[in-house]
């Protein structure tokens, strides 16, 4: 017990000598704090990110290896169709899905919007009436299979098997501005339009719109209007000046019951349907699903012909930054300990070389070497306890705020709230099955889509990543800096001591003499 | 009957020169010996093999009849002797008092007040109250060696053994010194064993040997 009353009186006699240690365990401590946070921070934001953003998998044909193929070979071809694709679907591993359908009408009752009329000055309206239905030049696509053909007509009508994963309105591109998107659970005869489309037709919601069929005029559908969204971003691609069909304003969102009539009325076969890739679908997964997921696919009958594509490598892009500051505060963090831990013993053995005298005369009086050696390191480790409790907490309060910081612009950078999200579909009930922050999960359409059961169900924003992390960080991070620091601090003491005790006590006091 | 017993010791620290040739000594409790000669001839060697502080290679040292090398040599420095250095070897960060408990407590001695004991220890060799808690930079060299006695004594020890106790001090401490050493031997019963060249300490002492060139001589 006198040790340690020893060991007290002698860090409280010599403060000078033992503040210098202290300062310099404290430098350690807040370094090794801070880039122990950063990390596990980086970290456990890439494994937040991953998530939160699942795989994403599309499949889609290779056309040319299809066409090389052998007669026999493309006998024994399946397409993928819908049924298949909810198949893949329900699989266990996917955490969500969706697919697409796309066709065009016509329509007598309203005006079709060209590129040319989109980008003409105010002067030109008058002399450029490029617009109207007698622009519509049922123009046929090229046969890519047998059967009927797909028409071209003046409008786009896309169907989503679930709208929430329409990457235009979750991105911003797309804003409903008046009615509100039509939910996957719709049957009706409902269309969504743009506000270009509407205002050159004097069309607003509650306004039924009467269209064509591009094959036969004489089939009509009569459509109502319940939604009318603006382009923020046009991200379509041109085709080319004069041309309805891609231009995004005519683009007519509708429900799948709408569009399965459609291609029903066209008299398209599925084949040349799915040949045209009119239908395409994406799967959700986990990172480490994709092995399994791809065995699955082809047990499922989906031919070879079909690529399975991911955005693998563009997520791999985005993390890329923060992956670099985990591994260069990992890095930081050895060489600190190295470095903290060399210097740190270079100190000890200055200390207890200069106290040698010391412990010479305890040694002369008759105390142990194993006692003096306790006593030494007694002193060292209240030292570095001290200064480690100071150290953390001082790291702690640097390391949270700049961690923080740097989540907080990282999750900036590529988090979408999904509370802005629904304000592009023009309102609630909009959430992204498979997604982190889904707003409601449970509620998907189990044709389409399904729940992910592993994720949590409240509204994700940036704050909720940040507070997340900050438990995480904070009670582990001082378990081990604790633990590696005494460790440090005792084997530098004890390598000391052990120097020292090595001599005998009288030629200490002798040489002294 | 010796309480201390030295037997056919021969030492070397090169393991060619001999510091010490052949000494046969016999130390009984109520003597203050005296143990002088010339520097180099070998006295402080003589007395740190007698502390413990070195381990004998030829011949034995026994206390008590048993072979110190058997005897575990820091409870041998501990509790059977005390030691007073020339230069006093007081640890500086600790006052007079604290020096004297710290002796105690790694004596391992019983003692239900030892801060008390200590103090009474001071007081008997001069070290008022006041000094006894200052730290011992602040006390003269005499008072300083007075600390050192009183360490020496915290455990009760049979033999004193004091290397050359008054090499730092002038004629009044000196004297003071030898008076108090004296006391121990005398009134204490204890075993006290000087080494010293000083002519003061030669007067003063029961039993004087004279170590020249390694060789034990009875001057009695």
């Amino acid at each position: 017990m006198y040790i340690f009353k020893n060991a007290y009186l002698n860090i409280t006699r010599a403060k000078g000598r033992n503040i210098l240690i202290e300062l310099i365990i404290m430098a350690i401590t807040v370094g090794a704090c801070i880039t122990i946070t950063i990390n596990k921070s980086g970290n456990a934001l890439v494994n937040t990110y991953k998530e939160s953003n699942p795989l994403e998998t599309s499949l889609n044909l290779d056309a040319m290896s299809y066409r090389n193929a052998t007669d026999e070979e493309k006998e024994a071809f399946n397409l993928l169709d819908v049924d298949t694709i909810d198949k893949i679907g329900n699989l266990d591993m996917v955490t969500g899905y969706y697919y697409t359908m796309q066709s065009s009408l016509n329509s007598e009752d309203i005006e079709a919007i060209s590129y040319d009329e989109l980008f003409a000055k105010p002067s030109d309206d008058k002399n450029n009436d490029t617009t109207s239905g007698a622009t519509t030049d049922n123009t046929k696509q090229a046969p890519t299979g047998g059967g009927n053909f797909m028409s071209s007509g003046d409008y786009t009508v896309i169907a989503y098997s679930d709208i929430s994963y329409n990457e235009d309105f979750v991105d911003g591109n797309k804003k409903i501005t008046d009615g509100a998107m039509i939910d996957k659970d719709n049957t009706d005869n409902t269309i969504v339009i743009s506000e270009e489309l509407a205002t050159a037709n004097d069309l607003a919601v509650g306004d039924t719109v009467t269209f064509t069929n591009t094959n036969d005029e004489t089939i009509t559908y009569d459509l109502k209007v319940v939604g009318i969204y603006e382009i923020v971003n046009d991200t379509a691609n041109s085709s080319g000046p004069g041309r309805m069909q891609g231009n995004s304003s005519n683009q007519i969102y509708t429900n799948l019951t709408v569009l399965n009539k459609i291609v029903k009325d066209d008299g398209t076969d599925t084949e040349s349907y799915s040949m045209s890739n009119s239908i395409s679908s994406n799967f959700y997964i986990a990172y480490e699903d994709l092995d399994s997921f791809t065995t699955a696919v082809r047990d499922l009958g989906v031919s070879d012909y079909y690529t399975i594509n991911t955005n693998e490598d563009e997520i791999t892009t985005t993390l890329e930054p923060i992956k670099s500051i985990a591994s260069f505060s990992l890095t930081f963090l050895i060489v600190i300990l190295v470095v903290g831990g060399v210097v740190l013993t270079i100190i000890n053995l200055f200390n207890i070389r200069e106290r040698k005298y010391e412990i010479g005369v305890l040694r002369a009086i008759g105390m142990t070497k194993t006692k003096v050696t306790m006593q030494l390191v007694s002193e060292i480790f209240i030292v570095a306890l001290m200064a480690l409790i100071v150290g953390t907490t001082v790291g702690t309060l640097l390391s949270q705020p700049v961690s923080n910081y740097m989540l907080a612009n990282e999750i900036k950078n590529y988090t979408t709230s999904q509370k802005d999200i629904s304000a592009n579909f023009g309102g609630e009930g909009f959430s992204r099955p498979g997604f982190n922050g889904s707003e409601d999960s449970s509620s998907s359409n189990k044709n389409s889509s399904k729940p992910n059961e592993n994720k949590p169900t409240s509204t994700v924003s940036t704050n909720d990543y940040i507070s997340s992390l900050e438990v995480h960080t904070d009670f582990i991070t001082i378990i081990e800096l604790f633990g590696v620091s005494l460790i440090l601090t005792i084997i530098s003491g004890a390598t000391a001591v052990m120097f020292v005790n090595k001599y005998e006590p009288n030629k200490i006091l002798q040489n002294r003499g | 009957m010796a309480i201390l017993e030295v037997k056919e010791l021969n030492f070397t620290y090169d393991g060619e020169k001999l510091v010490l040739k052949d000494i046969n000594m016999e130390f009984e409790n109520g003597i203050m010996y005296g143990i002088y000669g010339k520097s180099g001839a070998g006295k402080s060697t003589l007395l740190s093999l007698l502390a413990g502080l070195e381990k004998t290679k030829n011949g034995s040292i026994l206390y008590n009849g048993q072979d110190v090398d058997f005897i575990s040599r820091e409870k041998y420095r501990s509790s059977a002797v005390g030691i007073i250095f020339q230069s006093y070897n007081l640890l500086p960060q600790y006052t007079a008092v604290e020096n004297v408990i710290l002796s105690m407590n790694i004596s391992g001695i019983k003692e239900d007040n030892k801060e008390e004991k200590a103090l009474k220890l001071l007081e008997k060799v001069g070290i008022d109250a006041d000094k006894a808690k200052r730290r011992v930079l602040q006390l003269s060299g005499g008072e300083q060696q007075r600390v050192s006695i009183a360490r020496a004594l915290s455990y009760d020890s049979k033999i004193i053994l004091a290397d050359e106790p008054t090499g730092n001090l002038d004629k009044d401490n000196e004297d003071e010194i030898i008076n108090i050493l004296k006391d121990l031997a005398h009134k204490e019963k204890k075993c006290v064993i000087v080494v010293s060249h000083s002519p003061n300490v030669k007067k003063h002492v029961d039993k004087l040997f004279m170590l020249d060139k390694g060789k034990l001589k009875d001057t009695n």
